[in-house]
């Protein structure tokens, strides 16, 4: 069956229209996720699982650290009333502290009617007779002296004072100093307020809102000249976001810009365009829908990846079209590139496998979408574009062997040359080898003036960091309460030390119900009390009665059933303990979270040992799951490789041709590696991957050079291919390489030099010379 | 004697005077403050009664006070109930023998702050001070003036129940301050040069 150009150019167009069609179906199909954490592993301990959990998604994920500074300081304790009060007021956070509350609301009218079940200070030494004695003793002097307005309101109530204590303990971390009654830090004129959003951590069109919520609550309270910090996890998650989807909007409107201007200059015809465009968004469409149904969604970070596929998927097309005689039949075509062409798909899509395999979610779902979109590229060149480029007759614009190439071919006179920057390159791997990126945070987009100031505002408003921190797991709130108590002389131990200014700890705030019993019966009875009271009064000039109060608040005290976690409803107090403890899946967790870590060794060897404790080393889990997957990496790569080796070593017909097709491979590896080193840039496991993915296109250039072509005109149509294909893989990997997703950046700087390395060293070493 | 008679008019016309005059133009709370204003330190010696209903019999306190524009108080208290409290912008210095003084951020303590401020703000003459925690009412005149504070935070109210200060022309002679559980204490005070 003949076409004629014209139902051939209108079939090409149709055909371009229905992939793209596809692309957009299977896109919008499926969300695109932009959450940093769907990208990053699990954890595989249980400890590992439970941890990450907690740090995306627990209370802790949901604090936002606010501060105000720029203008001196009363008129920021003011900002910051207003400002708390906006935030109060647009129900969408669960807790709103600066400061203010505790001196006076319901907080502390709570703490003081359950100072005798919550306070350290109750014990039944306190109740003897000489010891009240003593404390009236001391009240009647109180009561000569200015405080006496509170002495009489609080004092009489309260002889033992089992308030005080209490209340320090609950008025917050001693680093705040107070402005106006409001938190600021302790060493600079800035206001400090702490918020935790009603939306959890992961809950990114919550966290907007709560965001959006923040700055018009701001902008309605601030006065001109003072400005907003905002921290915590929540605020990176959404910085991250914003630039993950700014970068691969960016790139892949750009890249695709570019990739189709050199198209458009280099075959001259909207049509050959369309052309090479078909299988890359049939590969990507195929790609999008396996991601999607293997893990869900698809994560923008793999669609930014696949975008710069479309770099490498590109080539198929190219490479046919650009080899493409014209006028020539399918079989033609194939029978001079096919096989070559076949070989270098081949050994991508076996180098690309080992990543199917890891157990890092993100670098799985890149291997897919890779490893599918290549396939399906590849596969559509040959059996979709192939009749289709005939039918419309697109084949290069320029013929004939120009001067020039023969020229460029004169250099392979110096290629004994290349063994110079070769050898430097290994020199620089030796002595300085590339070092290895372990730290996850390095990836996150998050910049580290934003990780600065976090820990900044940590710091000064006491917040504890999450960086380590140990948990109690146990059957009840009552088990998580009773270990925690045991756990208190060794932390105050570590205090005491210098080890940590701090620590949080539920049993602090909340005694066990074991506790509070001792406390109870601590309580002398009314008669007894009555008949202390009596006999240490005897003497001073208190009247009868005078300590009504404090009978009837022991007395209570003595009836009233323990406090449970449900009890302290108070907002800001129960604010304190939400991430303290807590129930999951069935479990009570009690979190142990220190606060100005200095010696983080002795904190965990100190509840290392005690049995029931796991400290949580937040970094260093971290750390260890990477090793792990790094490792797994390494050798789910080499397997890769092997596998791709041993398909070059078939599909060219033994081993004696393997080094001039893998010469320039691991020449411009060698390079890359060098170029990398000397920039010092970490390799993380990303930048292995695209090393991988280098090797991939430089294959394409080594098996394209190496082909015997007697012919002028098929070298230079090769030439011209290559250089083309080489373009076009800069313009999409180049453009990620100014990313600001450190991810991203990576793999375009790494894939950039690699492929140019790769061209040259191909050109350079795996060219034949032109023969009779 | 009509001569006689008419001197004596005069004379108890003119011992009569003040108040007349007195009662004759009413005393503005503006006007009062203006005059308070003028003082830019003040010395004076003070004698306290507490009556604090847990005990049997008050407590009598005496020693010095001084003011200094705009917003230092000082009171010295003699033995046996030695002390000393310096209030200095937003905080509360409180020294006793034998303790390490301590430090009060007033904002964090609003009906202490309150007490503070009605004397403070009554002898710096500073009625938008005085209205942001008390409604005030005035009545006498300016030879004798008494100024009744009833707090408007209910805060400080259920701590509270009412202050009243009074005075003569831009002096302050006595303030008494009535809690809410019934404790009064009451401070004259004697102007000293």
């Amino acid at each position: 069956m003949r076409f004629l150009p014209a139902a051939g150019r209108a079939r090409l167009l149709a055909t371009f229209a229905l992939a793209a069609l596809l692309l957009a179906i299977a896109l919008g199909h499926g969300g695109l996720s932009t959450d940093i954490a769907d990208f990053l592993p699990q954890g595989q301990t249980e400890a590992a699982r439970f941890m990450l959990e907690q740090v995306r998604s627990g209370p802790a994920a949901t604090l936002v650290l606010l501060a105000i500074e720029g203008l001196p300081p009363p008129e920021l304790a003011a900002i910051s009333r207003a400002f708390a009060a906006r935030l109060d007021a647009s129900g969408v956070f669960r807790l709103v502290a600066n400061g203010a509350g505790l001196a006076n609301g319901p907080e502390q009218a709570f703490l003081f009617r359950n100072r005798y079940a919550l306070s350290p200070a109750v014990r039944a030494e306190a109740f003897t007779e000489a010891a009240l004695r003593a404390d009236f003793a001391r009240l009647l002097a109180a009561l000569a002296t200015s405080a006496a307005p509170l002495v009489s309101v609080y004092g009489l109530a309260d002889p033992t004072a089992a308030f005080p204590p209490l209340l320090r303990l609950w008025a917050g971390p001693g680093n705040l100093r107070a402005v106006d009654g409001v938190w600021f830090a302790r060493d600079r004129d800035r206001a400090l307020l702490i918020v935790r959003t009603r939306a959890s951590g992961v809950d990114l069109a919550g966290q907007r809102q709560a965001e959006a919520a923040i700055r018009a609550a701001f902008g309605a309270s601030a006065k001109p000249g003072a400005h907003l910090l905002m921290s915590g996890p929540a605020v990176f998650a959404l910085a991250a976001e914003r630039t993950i989807r700014g970068d691969a909007e960016t790139v892949s409107v750009l890249s695709a810009l570019l990739v189709l201007a050199l198209l458009a200059w280099r075959f001259q015809s909207p049509l050959a365009l369309a052309a090479v465009l078909i299988p890359v968004l049939l590969g990507s469409a195929a790609a999008v829908v396996a991601v999607q149904a293997a893990f869900g969604q698809v994560h923008a970070l793999t669609l930014g990846f696949g975008i710069t596929m479309l770099g490498v998927g590109l080539d198929y097309p190219v490479l046919w079209i650009g080899h493409r005689r014209p006028g020539e039949a399918i079989a033609a075509t194939a029978a001079r590139i096919g096989r070559t062409l076949a070989l270098s798909v081949t050994a991508a899509v076996l180098g690309l496998a080992g990543m199917l395999f890891s157990a890092f979610p993100g670098l799985a779902e890149l291997g897919l979408f890779a490893l599918v979109g290549l396939v399906v590229a590849a596969l559509a060149t040959r059996l979709v574009l192939a009749p289709l480029v005939v039918a419309a007759a697109i084949a290069p614009a320029s013929r004939g062997a120009p001067r020039w190439l023969l020229r460029l071919e004169g250099l392979r006179r110096f290629r004994a040359w290349t063994a110079l920057p070769i050898a430097l390159a290994v020199l620089v791997v030796i002595f300085h080898p590339p070092r290895l990126e372990r730290d996850l945070a390095r990836l996150s987009p998050v910049p580290q003036a934003a990780l600065d100031l976090d820990t900044a505002l940590r710091g000064e408003a006491g917040a504890p960091e999450v960086a380590r921190l140990a948990f109690i797991e146990a059957e009840t709130e009552e088990a998580v309460l009773v270990r925690e108590e045991a756990l208190l002389p060794a932390l105050d131990a570590l205090i005491d030390q210098g080890a940590m200014g701090g620590v949080e700890i539920a049993a602090r705030y909340l005694p066990s119900m074991a506790t509070q019993a001792r406390r109870r019966a601590a309580l002398p009875p009314a008669e007894a009390l009555a008949a202390r009271i009596a006999r240490a009064q005897a003497g001073m000039p208190f009247r009868a009665g005078a300590f009504d109060r404090f009978q009837a608040d022991i007395a209570n005290a003595r009836a009233a059933p323990p406090l449970r976690l449900a009890d302290i409803t108070p907002n800001l107090l129960a604010a304190r303990l939400a991430p303290l403890l807590f129930a999951h899946a069935g479990r009570w967790y009690g979190v142990i979270a220190p606060t100005e870590l200095a010696a983080p060794a002795a904190f965990g060897a100190a509840l290392t040992a005690v049995p029931g404790v796991r400290v949580l080393d937040v970094a260093g889990e971290m750390t260890a799951i990477v090793a792990a997957y790094t490792t797994q990496a390494w050798r789910w790569l080499a397997l890769g490789a092997a596998m791709a080796l041993g398909a070059l070593a078939i599909g060219l017909r033994g081993l004696a041709a393997l080094p001039r097709v893998l010469g320039p491979i691991v020449a411009a590896v060698l390079v890359t590696l060098a170029i990398l080193s000397a920039a010092g840039v970490h390799l993380s496991l990303f930048h292995l991957v695209a090393l991988q993915l280098m090797v991939g296109v430089a294959l394409d250039y080594a098996l394209f050079f190496a082909r015997r072509q007697n012919d002028d005109e098929e070298r230079a149509r090769t030439f011209r291919t290559l250089i083309l294909c080489n373009a076009m893989t800069l313009l999409t990997f180049g453009l990620l390489a100014f990313c600001r997703t450190p991810l991203l950046q990576g793999i375009g700087l790494t894939v950039a030099v690699g492929v140019v390395a790769a061209m040259v060293f191909s050109f350079l070493l795996a060219g034949r010379p032109a023969s009779a | 004697m009509r001569r006689h008679a008419g001197s004596g008019i005069f004379l108890l016309a003119l011992a009569a005077w003040p108040a007349l005059a007195g009662s004759g133009e009413a005393l503005t709370i503006g006007a009062l403050m203006a005059q308070l204003g003028t003082v830019t330190e003040s010395h004076a010696r003070f004698a306290e009664t507490k009556t604090v209903g847990a005990l049997s019999a008050p407590i009598e306190t005496s020693g010095t006070l001084f003011y200094r524009r705009p917003d230092h108080l000082e009171k010295i208290t003699f033995p046996p109930h030695s002390e000393q409290l310096v209030v200095e912008g937003g905080k509360l210095r409180l020294s006793l023998p034998g303790v390490a003084p301590q430090e009060l951020d007033l904002a964090r303590a609003p009906p202490i702050a309150a007490l503070v401020e009605a004397i403070r703000a009554t002898l710096a003459g500073d009625l938008a001070a005085l209205q942001r925690d008390y409604s005030v009412g005035l009545d006498g005149n300016a030879a004798d003036w008494h100024l009744t504070l009833v707090p408007s935070d209910p805060e400080v109210a259920r701590f509270l129940r009412a202050a009243r200060l009074s005075g003569t022309g831009h002096e302050l002679r006595e303030v008494s301050f009535t809690q809410a559980n019934g404790d009064t204490s009451v401070m004259r005070i004697t102007p000293l040069p």
